[in-house]
């Protein structure tokens, strides 16, 4: 990425040229810079094996980053000689089968990350995902969507400062995704939360993300608003950096084009 | 499906053969009580219970405390050598609880092992008298608490990484984590690993009779030998199966209706955290403790035995009753193996729920004094004897009485509790939907059974293996009632002469029963990372 | 796999019934190596193969009853005359029709019709430490009950057949009343909770638990003879005293064997029988394993010797199985665990 950041007023997540392997051979991200502003919905997209989950993961603080800083609202929560532990971040994460606890109810589960859980919390939070009237279940006794709902309820209830989705809608059936990405975006922007979701799935991205990430074997390739995207003609520099390579960012042009109609279509064609 | 009433008659058919003994214990207890039970009523019954109950409850806390622990530190913390702790923690059980009861008064009895070493260092070392209530719980947890130790570790280790860092984004503490998730998933697993201690405890007879405790058993024996009233060590028995029978319905009802199949199994394993300082310390405490009292001081005090005492044609004699040992064990193991099987997919395949239930009554007999065992099984067996000479003028007395058929038999019918709960805990946790899968590809049940289950049942099969495998070695009543004359096993030979106050030759064949084991459960081991790394690359 | 099982199962069932050969089955409780040694010289001198069941005698009576005319077992061996008794009392034994038997063997040591007898005698002996014990305060089993021994008698519980064998010879010698006496006196003067062997009551001499035990002179001489240094000196530090020398005589056992009702092979376990008591075989027992040779002409062993010669109980053995029931209820009414 050309851009050159630096943290301005409003950026929630700050991330300066993280770099990650594995066993010290598998580069799964390689000096990676990002900054999200307050508010913002991202989507992270990209093949798998491309870096999502571990991005997400040196968020939460779930893996230490070889190098490089990450910085939310301003702390620094790691770098070189500081790692905050994942507790003290102020990130909740909701990973792809949920991890719900199998053996707690689902007031339980929602109750788990409270300091002080009151009855009234947990209603408040169980009528925010629509499931009044669950407490007293059991995860395995509930819906693929309805668990997914509780577990994000449970990220919300210590009212994280960064939502993280690992995801959300890959083990959704298609007639649900439609209705629950809206509902994920209402909730977000009701609690005025920074989010960053990771799908395979462009459409999940253009529907409801207000800026795009994508990532291709551990770079991150592409940061740019939806906004931009939507005015790719008027974007050279986007479209030069979509344009250089990979199948993804094909992808991208091809299926904005589809969703704009012919016109966008042809966009798409041209710069294949 | 359409078959489904013809695996239900094969369920019933298994569950009735395994339930033979039964029916002699049945006929026991509807025969009444003998001649000598009002006797024992006044002077023991009370105290059978209550010692019984002691002891129960005495080691079945304290191998949790020692198994629990010892699994949690292996599971999730990196220590140096962790490999090696993980599997000495299992070598207690190679030990039997008799063997075990002698070694610990040849250690801190009266001019004992530590009396010795403290003459020695030149310091007074304590030295007393153990044989009491206490130290028979002490001893017995010692021995048994692998048990536990192998059920939480299996437990621990499998659950899924998401579910611990999800609890550690919510801001749990270590110990949160332990007692609000961790635990509380490693229940079943646990109870059915404390279920096998209780079992084992009900079951000894060697080392109460040795410290002179009167549990139920030795009062069964007692019953039978001293007050010659073998109809209320019958009537005994069948009270103790029927509180045996108790313990695993309330166990099955505690389990309950959650499910605690984790559809999080993504993330692999947790990672294991590397510890530093007094945390590192008290991790290898927890770790050090039942192996160091478990297995290394035994082991000590066995080779104190054998050295002065040793030479070689006994040595190669029981080089040769190590071979026998083997022999009968691996034959034991793997028909037990293969009854669990059949009885855990039998009832699977059917629909009558309440067939579904037989399977776990018919694995009761692991908390039947063996002998108890051999005895119903010579009274049943009489009567094919008897009627097959009669019928037919055959002689078949030879199949019934010390052959080897009717020996492993009675194995299946003792063992069969430790190979199926492993095998039916992975199956649960499998759930149906490979099968069904697999159905609806046109496999019918023998090939997907062969292709898709067993191969994923493999670990839990080789665990039930091994598990019986070690129980089969260490197995002393039966063994000494039912066995061929032309077949010695350690752990008879090594009561053998423990009973007659021989520990110096009791203690060759123990110390070999201890590093067959050791050997065994380190392949097992070492077979289970290999293939497991081969799966991993 | 599994057919290959079910034909090796099928092998051995074939091999296990297909024997045929000059051949003798015993099942005994006695599990020593000079037995074997013995089987062995046995098969070398007569060519008659020894089949050896090792197993507890009361599972081995119940097994010889279950098994019934099929049994493969020609002899019974037991460690105490009481089982003995028990068995023949099951009609599991026959009479052994020898003549050099009955004129070795003393009437006292075998059964009136000759369906067991004694192979070796132990006999039940006072041990004491002599620096806290004036053996001159000791006299007979009856004087343990005296209040002098309060808290200093040791000795195994009463689920001891050599305990329920002594215990019999009493109710024999003073009739029932006088021995549940006796025994509740012996009880208040137990030194602690009766647990552990023979051995274990000498070591717990010298721990300082009591001062005095009731063992049999069996053990003692594998405790004198034992390969582990701390145990030899135990057995060094007790003196030993034959209690009852001035009246009935010391209490004795014995280990014998019996020809079961059903023997296939019953010549061959006569001449077994005989050939175990024959003299010098009765003194490989003596040396080997410190027991007394039931047949008068063997020497005792130089170990045997250095105890002393002592008086015997007359009392025919066959009443300590006749009295073993009472004696166990007597031990259960005065507590003795």
């Amino acid at each position: 990425m050309a851009k050159n950041y630096t943290s301005k007023e409003g950026t929630l997540l700050l991330i300066e040229r993280i770099s990650k392997t594995f066993q010290g051979k598998y580069h799964a991200l390689k000096t990676c810079s990002l900054e999200l502003r307050s508010g913002s919905l991202c989507a992270v997209v990209g093949h798998s094996g491309s870096g999502k989950t571990t991005l997400l993961r040196l968020i939460a603080g779930l893996e230490r980053p070889d190098e490089g800083n990450i910085d939310i609202d301003g702390q620094r929560v790691s770098g070189p000689k500081t790692f905050v532990s994942p507790a003290q971040r102020g990130v909740g994460m909701v990973f792809q089968n949920y991890a719900l606890f199998p053996h707690l109810t689902v007031a339980k589960n929602i109750a788990y990350g409270l300091k002080r859980p009151t009855k009234a919390r947990i209603e408040e939070l169980l009528q925010m995902v629509g499931l009044s009237g669950y407490e007293n279940k059991y995860p395995h006794e509930l819906s693929g969507g309805e668990q997914q709902r509780v577990a994000l309820a449970r990220t919300l209830a210590p009212s994280p400062r960064l939502l993280l989705l690992d995801e959300p809608f890959s083990n959704l059936d298609a007639d649900l995704k439609t209705g629950i990405r809206q509902e994920l975006r209402r909730i977000i922007k009701e609690l005025n939360l920074t989010a960053i979701f990771i799908t395979h799935d462009l459409h999940d991205a253009l529907d409801i993300a207000d800026e795009l990430i994508l990532l291709e074997e551990g770079r991150l390739e592409v940061h740019c608003s939806l906004t931009e995207l939507s005015e790719l003609d008027n974007q050279p520099k986007l479209q030069d950096s979509l344009d250089r390579l990979c199948e993804s960012s094909r992808r991208i042009l091809e299926v904005i084009g589809e969703r704009k109609g012919t016109g966008a279509q042809e966009i798409a064609r041209k710069k294949l | 499906m359409r078959d489904t009433s013809a695996w239900s008659v094969a369920t019933l058919a298994l569950v009735l053969i395994l339930a033979l003994p039964y029916i002699a214990f049945t006929s026991g207890l509807l025969a009444g009580t003998g001649h000598k039970w009002s006797h024992l009523m006044t002077y023991f019954l009370n105290k059978f219970f209550i010692n019984s109950v002691i002891l129960i409850v005495g080691v079945g806390f304290l191998a949790c405390l020692l198994g629990i622990s010892a699994a949690w530190v292996i599971s999730r913390y990196e220590l140096p050598g962790r490999k090696v702790w993980a599997i000495l923690l299992y070598l207690p059980l190679a030990i039997p609880t008799y063997i075990m009861a002698y070694i610990y008064v040849g250690l801190v009895g009266y001019g004992g092992t530590t009396t010795k070493l403290g003459q020695w260092i030149g310091v007074d070392l304590p030295s007393g008298n153990i044989m009491n209530i206490y130290g028979l719980v002490w001893v017995l947890s010692l021995s048994l608490f692998p048990y536990v130790y192998a059920a939480a570790r299996a437990s621990f280790s499998k659950r899924p990484a998401a579910l611990l860092e999800t609890a550690t984004l919510l801001g749990a503490s270590e110990r949160k984590y332990f007692f609000s998730i961790a635990l509380p998933m490693a229940k079943p697993a646990i109870i059915g690993g404390l279920l096998l201690v209780c079992m084992e405890v009900l079951n000894d007879y060697g080392a109460a009779k040795y410290f002179g405790i009167n549990t139920f058993t030795t009062g069964i024996f007692r019953s039978w030998t001293a007050l010659k009233d073998l109809q209320s060590a019958v009537y005994l028995a069948g009270l103790l199966i029927a509180f045996a029978i108790l313990v695993t319905l309330l166990i099955r009802l505690a389990r309950g209706r959650k499910s605690y199949a984790s559809n999080s199994d993504s993330g692999g394993p947790v990672k294991r955290v590397k510890l530093e300082g007094k945390r590192k310390v008290l991790a290898f405490l927890i770790v050090g403790f039942p192996i160091i009292f478990g297995l290394i001081l035994p082991i000590i005090q066995l080779f104190m035995w054998v050295i002065p005492a040793f030479d070689y044609a006994s040595f190669y004699e029981n080089i040769w009753i190590t071979a026998q040992s083997l022999f009968v064990a691996a034959m034991a193991a793997i028909l037990t193996v293969a009854t669990a099987i059949a009885l855990l997919f039998f009832s699977k395949w059917n629909a009558l729920s309440f067939i579904k239930r037989l399977p776990s009554i018919s694995t009761v007999g692991y908390a039947i004094p063996g002998a108890m065992i051999g005895i119903a099984l010579f009274s049943g067996g009489r009567y094919f004897v008897d009627f097959a000479s009669e019928q037919f003028g055959w002689r078949i007395g030879y199949l019934v009485y010390g052959g080897l058929p009717i020996l492993l038999y009675a194995y299946v019918f003792r063992f069969l509790a430790v190979a199926y709960y492993p095998i039916e805990a992975t199956s649960l946790r499998m759930g149906n939907q490979l099968a069904e899968a697999s159905y609806t590809l046109g496999g019918n049940r023998f090939n997907t059974l062969r292709k898709i289950e067993l191969p994923i049942l493999k670990p839990a099969l080789w665990a039930a293996l091994i598990l019986v495998f070690i129980d089969t070695l260490k197995e002393l009543p039966l063994t000494l009632i039912l066995k061929p004359y032309d077949i010695d096993t350690l752990a008879m030979v090594a009561y053998n002469y423990a009973d007659e106050e021989q520990m110096t030759k009791a203690a060759l064949p123990a110390l070999m029963l201890v590093s067959v084991v050791g050997l065994l459960s380190f392949l097992f081991e070492w077979w289970r990372s290999y293939s497991s790394k081969a799966k991993d690359g | 796999m599994n057919k290959i099982f079910l034909f090796a199962l099928i092998l051995l069932v074939a091999a296990c019934g297909a024997a045929d050969k000059e051949e003798v089955t015993i099942y005994t409780h006695r599990h020593y190596d000079v037995d074997q040694q013995i089987f062995d010289d046995f098969e070398e001198e007569t060519g008659i193969h020894v089949n050896v069941v090792k197993a507890g005698a009361d599972e081995l009576i119940e097994r010889l009853v279950s098994e019934g005319d099929q049994s493969p077992a020609d002899l019974l061996m037991t460690v105490d005359a009481g089982r003995l008794v028990r068995a023949a009392d099951a009609n599991l034994l026959q009479p052994i029709e020898s003549e050099t038997v009955s004129s070795t063997i003393p009437d006292k040591l075998r059964s009136a019709d000759n369906s067991w007898v004694g192979l070796t005698k132990r006999a039940r002996i006072i041990v004491y430490h002599p620096d806290r014990v004036n053996p001159e305060e000791l006299s007979s089993y009856e004087g343990l009950a005296d209040s002098i021994w309060n808290g200093r008698v040791l000795i195994r519980s009463s689920s001891s057949i050599y305990n329920q064998s002594l215990m019999a010879s009493v109710i024999a010698n003073l009739g029932e009343d006088a021995a549940r006496q006796w025994a509740a006196g012996v009880v208040e003067n137990f030194a602690r909770n009766p647990s552990g062997n023979d051995r274990d009551q000498v070591k717990a001499i010298l721990a300082g638990e009591g001062d005095l035990a009731v063992i049999n002179t069996y053990y003692l001489g594998l405790l004198l003879n034992s390969a582990d240094s701390q145990e030899a000196q135990a057995g060094e530090a007790v003196q030993i005293f034959w209690p009852n020398q001035e009246d009935r005589g010391a209490h004795i056992n014995v280990s014998g064997v019996g020809l079961t009702a059903n023997s296939p092979n019953a010549e061959n376990a006569i001449a077994l029988i005989e050939y175990m008591i024959s003299q010098e075989v009765q003194e490989l027992y003596a040396s080997a394993n410190y027991e007394y040779p039931a047949n008068p002409n063997a020497e005792v062993s130089d170990q045997l010797k250095s105890w002393g010669e002592f008086k015997e109980d007359e009392l025919p053995l066959a009443r300590l199985g006749e009295l073993n029931d009472e004696a166990v209820i007597i031990f259960d009414e005065v507590g003795w665990p």
